[in-house]
């Protein structure tokens, strides 16, 4: 059904946190709450310019989602939703909560036979650096904005999985400016860790601190290299990866992977 | 004491060896750089050596490549249109060798210039924000809020999805008028109980765009006061069109 964009007041942000707080202590959710609470209009505002999303759609990933989201927002908007300070002093705007409470059964994941609902800061955005990349809407939203020119291989990478779970790799990269500011970097850390096959687009053990080459260690070299060499363009890509040390050899594939990439 | 190795030997660039500004207006971030004579004498001699300066805010950075340090101009401008303004911005200015790749010199997390002088807080001159309920458009795309603390331009909500920012027929046709608004009102409209924020507005018509000539607003009556607005209307339209030449708007009309 489609319907008209909304965002939670100050107001609904409080009983958001409320409903939150009562689903964790009850250790269930609570459905028609849920339903309720995205169409109050004592705690919703209209978004002003009747932009309107399909609330029944279902999303086969975080891509899926962000591409959907930033078809009916528009990159420019999306992009000032994002930096807006919102309703209350470091939540951001309201319309990112409140989209996650319109497919709030697409975001909470199922863990031992129990729903799990997922901190505050998953439905909330936080506008703190360290938190806001934990939000079901916003950061997915925010990561295809940041990527998209990376080509499919970057967006899958990045967005690949459900709706509910956050990647390890999207989370280390996107708290990282080491990679996100730097398209070589960028570029190597796809070119790395992204497995087109895997379910979730990712190469195996990447964020186990155990196992060599994993993307902890990528940001400790590339610190390293930061201190005397330069790369920044996504063509300096190919000299990052051939300097690699031996640790990452084993999610080099055999092939050239800019053979396929930078033409 | 903590030791750094340095094997190949890379200088740091400390803050008395630079200096970078930052322009203040709404346009997209724009400053101008200068380097001390060691620094351009230093590197004149290395071959290919090039001077690059990079932005970065959140995560989100941009390149600038300004050519070989020994052809460089002190006071050239440089323009990063990926950001809109220069809040939270911060810099890296290096020297590079294309060639090896090799950092020559670094100076990292720069604050522009100016902006420790308030507590380390850089303060927009002119915040942009989308207008709210209250503030009354009547179908205008934009509108200025004129408060204690300093103007706001407010945006029409209705058109978000539109980037004011990079439009250029927005550029050609709202940036000469709000600037001549905002001056009209601090130094016309106001003149002789200027809003305390019109002092940073007359340094940047001054200092940046190079316009002496702002008038004193002291003991303004009779003849004295149609000087003044005489005055005061001429260093305004002088602002206005040395603005316009700057961020070259003849050429987007053309």
């Amino acid at each position: 059904m489609k319907r008209t964009l909304r965002a939670f007041t100050a107001e609904g942000i409080g009983e958001l946190k409320a409903l939150l707080a009562i689903c964790r202590e009850e250790r269930k959710t609570f459905p028609e709450e849920f339903d309720r609470l995205s169409a109050d209009e004592r705690y919703t505002d209209p978004l002003g310019d009747g932009r309107e999303i399909d609330d029944e759609r279902k999303f086969s990933s975080r891509l899926d989602l962000a591409g959907y989201l930033l078809s009916v927002l528009g990159p420019s908007y999306a992009s000032a939703l994002l930096e807006s300070p919102g309703p209350v002093p470091g939540t951001g705007h309201g319309i990112w909560p409140w989209l996650s409470v319109v497919y709030w059964r697409q975001c909470i994941g199922r863990v031992a036979g129990r729903d799990r609902v997922g901190a505050e800061k998953r439905w909330i955005l936080k506008t703190d650096f360290r938190d806001r990349n934990y939000h079901y809407m916003a950061f997915p939203v925010s990561l295809h904005l940041s990527v998209a020119d990376f080509g499919p291989d970057a967006l899958e990478a990045f967005l690949g999985g459900p709706v509910s779970e956050n990647s390890a790799f999207s989370h280390e990269c996107a708290s990282r400016q080491e990679i996100m500011q730097n398209p070589a970097a960028l570029q190597t850390a796809v070119w790395l860790y992204h497995a087109k096959s895997a379910k979730k687009k990712l190469r195996r053990r990447i964020a186990s601190q155990k196992d060599p080459g994993n993307i902890r260690n990528f940001v400790r070299v590339l610190q390293q290299f930061g201190m005397t060499m330069d790369f920044f363009d996504r063509e300096d890509a190919k000299i990052l990866w051939t300097m690699l040390p031996k640790a990452f050899n084993r999610f080099k594939q055999k092939r050239i992977p800019w053979d396929e990439d930078l033409t | 004491m903590p030791y750094r190795f340095n094997f190949t030997g890379r200088r740091t660039l400390r803050q008395s060896d630079f200096r970078l500004e930052v322009s203040e207006l709404l346009t997209p971030l724009n400053t101008t750089l200068s380097l001390t004579g060691d620094v351009l004498d230093g590197f004149a001699g290395v071959p290919g050596a090039r001077l690059v300066v990079e932005a970065y805010r959140h995560n989100e950075a941009q390149r600038r490549d300004l050519g070989p340090v020994a052809r460089f101009k002190n006071g050239s401008p440089v323009v990063f249109d990926r950001f809109s303004d220069g809040a939270h911005v911060l810099f890296r200015i290096k020297v590079v060798d294309p060639a090896t790749r090799r950092l020559l010199a670094l100076a990292p997390r720069i604050r522009p210039f100016g902006a420790k002088d308030r507590g380390g807080r850089r303060e927009k001159m002119l915040p942009v924000q989308f207008a709210g309920e209250n503030d009354r458009m009547g179908g205008q795309i934009w509108s200025i809020r004129f408060e204690l603390e300093h103007p706001t331009l407010l945006l029409d909500r209705s058109r978000a999805g539109f980037d004011y920012v990079n439009d250029p027929k927005f550029r050609l046709l709202a940036l000469p008028r709000i600037l001549r608004d905002i001056l009209l009102y601090a130094f016309v409209l106001q003149a002789g109980r200027r809003p305390k924020w019109a002092s940073s507005w007359q340094r940047f018509v001054e200092d940046r765009l190079g316009v002496d000539g702002c008038p004193d607003d002291e003991n303004l009556s009779g003849s004295v006061l149609e000087d003044y607005m005489d005055d005061a209307a001429k260093w305004i339209e002088e602002a206005v069109a040395v603005f316009s030449e700057q961020n070259k708007l003849g050429a987007i009309a053309r």
